[in-house]
Parts: C-alpha cells; structure tokens; sequence
C-alpha cells in the first residue's frame, strides 16, 4: 500500500452521479436515450462520490441497505452507466455482481464451468485449463457431470464461486456474493480472497457484514443515502458503521415486549410500573455494545410498607437460554432498607454489560426478606414483570454466538525445548 | 459533423475489435445457442436441420406442384423454378431468422448484461451466427439439388464465401440495432415477425421480377433485401452478373448497416442495466 501510493491509481472515481428516472414505460426511457427528450421523475442513487484506489488496495463497501453500494459497483465494473462524473479504470476488471453469470440449468456442472469462466474473460483452452483446478475448488467432482438444475442452491453457489474466483483479474469486484454456501465454504473462499488481495490485484467488496470487511480489507467506504459518509482505515469505518446500527436497531427496536403487560403480576403490596434500561449519558436505549455501562431504573409502586426486599434480575435470551439472573440478596446481601408506601425508584447499574451477541429479554421481581426459617427458595414475589424488556447487545469484534465473553489472560509460556 | 462522423466509426471499429478479441466466447456461444434452442427436445439439433427442410419442401412443393410455376430452359431462365426459388429462399431464411431472433438476444441474457463484465455485443452477432449455421444447411439441399438435376453447379457459386461475408456483416448490424432497440421497446420482436411474414412476398422470391406490375416494380428495386436476393440468384441460379449494381448496393448496405447498427448499440447500451 505503502508503494502503490505513489504510482497512478487504478480506480479514479470523480464527482460520481448516478439519478434514475422513474418512467411509468420503457419507451420513454427509449425516447430519452435517443432523443435525449427529459420526461420521468428523478431518484438520486449516488451524490457526488470521489475517490482514488492504488493498485492492492483491498477496500470494503459498508453501508445500509439501499444505500448504493451495488449501484457504485455496478457503475464501477461497468454494466451501469453513470449519470454525472466519471470512472477511470487502468487494467482487467472481473466482476462478482452475483453468482450464477451464464450458467445454464439444463448443461453440466463442466459445461458450465467451462462457458461460465469464459463469460468472465478467459479463452477456451485457459478455461480448460483451469477446470480441474476449479472443480477441486469446488469439491463437486462426484456430480460435476450432472446437469446445473439438479444441484442445490448451496452447490450452484459453490460451483459459480469456484469459477468466479479462479480468473485472476487485476480489479476484482465482489457484491455480497460470500454470503452463499456452508460455513466451511464460505471460509474458504475468503482463504481464496485473502490470496486474490495478497497477489497484488485491486479488491473491492461490498458487504453487510462489516466482520468479513474487517478480516479481508485495509480500507473501508461507508455509504449512506448514496453518499460517501466516510472513507477510511478498515477499523475506523467499521466501528463508525456499527455505531450507526445499533443506534438506529436502538431507535426502531420495539423496547417493550408486545403482550408483556399480562406477564406484570402485582400483588395487594407492590406493583412494578416501570422498568427502563438507560446508557451511561442517562438516556433509554435498547441496543448496547458489549462491555458498556448499562443503567436499569425500576419504578415500584407500593401500597405498605417493605422492609428489606430482595431485588431480582433474569435476563433470558431470545432462543430461551437462561443468560444470567442476579438477586439482590444472594451471593451477596444488599440492604435496600424500609421502603414506604408510595411511589418508589430504585437504580441499578451493570457497570461492564459482559453479555455476547444477541437479543434479550429482561425479567424483573421483588420478594419480600426471607426469614432465615423460611425455605431456601423466593417463592412468592411480591411483584414479578416477565419479560418487560427487549434489548440487543453486540460485541465489538466479529459476531459470535456465546453468551457472554469469559475473560482470560495469560500469565506465562514456557516451551518444551531445553537449553543444553 | 466531422466529430459526430468519427465517432460513429469508432462505435463500429469498437465493436469489430470486440468481436475479434472475444471470438472464442462467440463461437462458443454460438454453438450454444443452436443447441439451446432444441435442448430439451427428443429429436434436438436434428431439428435445425428438419425445420428449413420442411419449410424448402413445402414451397417447392405449393409452388411447383399446386401452382404449377414452370420457368427455365432458356438462355434468360436457365434452370427450373425449384432452383430459382431455393436460391431466393435460403438467404431470405437466414436474414429472416437474424433478425427475429436477435430481438431477443439481449432480452433473454439479463444475467450477462447486466451481472458480469461481459462483451456483449457478441449476444446478437452470435444469433445472427447460429441463424447462417441453418442456412448452410438449406445450402446444400439446393446444391444436391441441383446435382441431381443437371449434374452441375453454377461456376460462380465459387463467390459463395465472399457473399455470406457480405450478409453476415449485413446481418450482425441489423442484428445489434434490434437488440438494442427490444431491450427498450419488447414489441418489436412482434413488429418484425410480422414484417417478415409479409416480407417474403415483397422481395423477388417467389415471382420474377418481369411479373411484377410496372407500378410496383421500384418497391423492388428500393427494398435492400431484393438486392441480396438477387446476388444469391446471379450465383446460385443465373450463373452470371445479371445484376452488378445489387452487388454494389449490398456491399454498401451491409458496411452501411453494420456502422449504424453497432453505432445505436453501443450508445444504447449504457441504458441497458436501467430498462433490463
């Protein structure tokens, strides 16, 4: 990246404007085509995108849907022509816009390796050459001579993934298309791509998962209403990016769980009338990244006077699995001392939310102090409100799906060889 | 003008250089499309023989037969009708095909238009391709034929090569407008199958152009496809340059159509990931 700095870049992107016109018949796009006659409304897709990529760089596309981002790559790889601005581009361009470019259902698997990497750029005999390399890429040889239509979706996309990434093109454009196939295949392509991105070609994919951006680019594009919000460092972009997210999953995320109410059980004493989940500027939010500070404030109505009652928290995950519960008089006994009848609020605060990805549900109750005497058990709450919240939490780093991030540290290596 | 001149041209050097660097990819497809078209089909690529056979039998049979059209022997009309007709019928077929079937070569390839980097002026010239494929099929009827009939060819069918050349280029430029134009406007894939049931009748097929009421006759004479027809006869049937100036015409013509079909495909393309 250092050196290609300094050498002419490969992708020139200047003022870049891509408006459709909505047209109510193709013949009016015709007539404008030809006759350059203005008639439709006008969409803007892409404002005004400038920017240079070297030879190398291996740069990721992130934004929301409908942003753009396929629009730019289209416009880019040149199957879209640009309303305003222009695209330079110096050397061989091959373009993943979406799997499956020339295949043909009713041919083999080797037929259409062989059509489908030609459709890509390459001659016959190179097709040829290469088919033994891509079949094993694909690891299809058992069917490779059954007709495309009878695979399954999983190794259409396996086998035009093969195909796709076996020209070695020295622009490679890539929209979305990773997401198909198994786990272990999708690993291995990017094993492919960190290779096509190491060789020196010039990458630009777009993806929703900012997790693959991060693992296979050096620079990062956001892109927001077909506008370029920022471009730069992959992690910068990224964290910005997610930021955005689960700002916006925060706003439109429904905080209270529909039906919820009927799971609000008060008794003659108490009555739990709200609980609200606040970061650590004080404002309600439903959406966290992990290791936040996250505020819970529970507003209790009461009708006696409680001494002492012990405060509960569960927080279940959205597939059911029992995340963590939290009483506030066990393991460790804190004192919440005579409460008089009357509006009551109570604040907690979960200093480092070490919860993993995922969405959860918050369950809140109140038991009275339990006399040594009693049974060991909280049995009889004296309000309980399941499930009166729906919160997301997301790790910074790639997704995973543990429930929460043990921490661990080392504190030595020693190694089996001896100094003699 | 001068700019306007030389950008046309570039349109159609751009086009031929396109063709030439993806030849392998045109053949390939070519060989596809002539296989697509009956994949599926019990007889399969018979079919592309059986279908211009069936046709060339039914008009010698209408025409020699229920119409009883009885010409040749002469030193104007040197062969018989049947020869007069095939050799009329075969190029008109292929133009024909060309062009009917290139409205849609571009239409039913949205894949490769619009998700790859793909040439794709190489979607109508390889229909064009696999329609002449058909043709020289038909050819060789006509030359078996004739064979049979007078245990000899004409010598100037030796200029063959030359004028398929011609109508390919002729053909390939159609072919590319047409393309071009159907993504936009799908109805004419209608408008030209209707044209070319009645076109038929309007070029020098069937009849002499001696019959044609004096009227009539500068339709055709201003109808580019009569002049091809008539090279095809002047080869095929007359064995001699009965009509130097449709040689002229056609060659013209075919430059002609290629410039301005690749000239209206190249600029329509940029539309094409909008109206696909």
């Amino acid at each position: 990246m250092t050196t290609g700095h300094s050498q002419e870049p490969v992708i020139r992107v200047r003022g870049l404007g891509k408006s459709y016109r909505v047209f109510d018949h193709p013949r009016e796009i015709l007539a404008e085509v030809l006759l350059g006659r203005k008639n439709g409304r006008e969409f803007k897709a892409l404002r005004d995108i400038s920017f240079d990529v070297h030879r190398g760089e291996v740069i990721g596309l992130v934004g929301p849907n409908g942003a753009g981002k396929s629009t730019l790559l289209k416009i880019i790889a040149g199957t879209l022509d640009a309303t305003e601005g222009e695209v330079q581009l110096t050397g061989s361009v091959s373009a993943i816009l979406e799997l499956g470019t020339g295949f043909q259902p009713d041919y083999s698997g080797r037929e259409n390796v062989v059509l489908g990497a030609m459709c890509l750029g390459l001659t016959r005999t190179e097709a040829l050459e290469k088919l033994d390399e891509i079949i094993d890429f694909s690891e299809l040889r058992g069917v490779i001579d059954q007709p495309f239509r009878t695979y399954s979706s999983g190794m259409k996309a396996r086998l035009t993934f093969s195909t796709a990434i076996s020209v070695s093109p020295e622009i490679f454009i890539v929209d979305e298309a990773l997401a198909a196939g198994d786990a272990y295949f999708v690993n291995k392509c990017l094993i492919r791509m960190k290779e096509i991105c190491t060789s020196g070609a010039t990458v630009f994919f777009v993806s929703h998962s900012t997790d693959l951006v991060k693992r296979l680019c050096t620079r990062a594009m956001l892109i927001e209403n077909g506008e370029m919000v920022l471009d730069g460092p992959v992690l910068e972009v990224c964290t910005a990016y997610e930021m955005k997210v689960l700002d916006h999953s925060s706003s439109v995320l429904q905080a209270v769980v529909p039906g919820s109410k009927d799971l609000n059980l008060s008794s003659a004493t108490a009555r739990i009338e709200t609980v609200e989940l606040l970061n650590k500027e004080g404002r309600a939010q439903n959406a966290y990244f992990q290791h936040e500070m996250v505020k819970v404030k529970i507003g209790l109505h009461l009708s006696d006077l409680v001494v002492n009652p012990a405060l509960w928290l569960k927080i279940t995950r959205s597939d059911g699995v029992n995340a963590t519960s939290w009483l506030s008089h066990e393991p460790e006994f804190h004192d919440l001392g005579s409460l008089p009848s009357g509006p009551v609020s109570i604040d907690l605060v979960m200093p480092d939310l070490e919860l993993g990805d995922g969405e959860y549900l918050l369950t809140v109750a109140i038991f009275p102090e339990k006399s040594s005497a009693d049974s060991a058990f909280y049995l009889d709450p004296l309000a309980l409100w399941e499930q009166c919240l729906r919160f997301t939490v997301r790790r910074r780093g790639r997704p995973l799906n543990t429930i929460y991030d043990q921490q661990v540290k080392i504190v030595g290596v020693s190694t089996g060889v001896e100094n003699d | 003008m001068s700019s306007a001149q030389s950008r046309s041209q570039s349109h159609a050097i751009r086009t031929t250089k396109s063709l030439i660097e993806h030849r392998g990819l045109l053949w390939e497809l070519t060989k596809r499309e002539q296989k697509d078209r009956y994949a599926g089909q019990m007889l399969g690529v018979a079919w592309s023989i059986g279908h211009p056979l069936f046709l060339i039998l039914l008009y010698v049979f209408i025409f020699n037969f229920v119409f009883r059209q009885t010409v040749g022997g002469t030193a104007e009309l040197p062969r018989d009708y049947t020869s007069y007709l095939l050799s009329g019928l075969v190029p008109w077929m292929a133009i024909q095909e060309s062009m009917s079937r290139s409205c849609s070569s571009v239409n039913g390839k949205v894949d490769l238009v619009k998700q790859a980097v793909f040439p794709i002026e190489v979607l109508p010239v390889r229909v064009v391709l696999a329609s002449h494929q058909s043709m020289l099929v038909s050819l060789a009827c006509l030359i078996v034929y004739q064979l049979i009939k007078y245990q000899s060819v004409p010598s100037t069918i030796l200029l063959l090569p030359l004028l398929l050349i011609v109508q390919l280029v002729f053909c390939a430029g159609i072919g590319c407008a047409f393309a071009a134009i159907a993504a936009y406007l799908r109805d004419l894939k209608d408008i030209v199958q209707v044209f070319s049931t009645a076109g038929i009748y309007l070029v020098p097929v069937f009849y002499l152009p001696a019959w044609v009421p004096g009227a009539f006759k500068p339709f055709l004479d201003v109808n580019p496809f009569s002049h091809f027809i008539w090279c095809y006869q002047d080869i095929l049937y007359y064995g001699s340059f009965r009509h130097p100036i449709s040689w002229l015409v056609s060659t013209l013509l075919a430059a002609l159509m290629f410039v301005l079909g690749s000239n209206v495909f190249q600029r329509l393309r940029v539309g094409f990931g909008n109206v696909l």
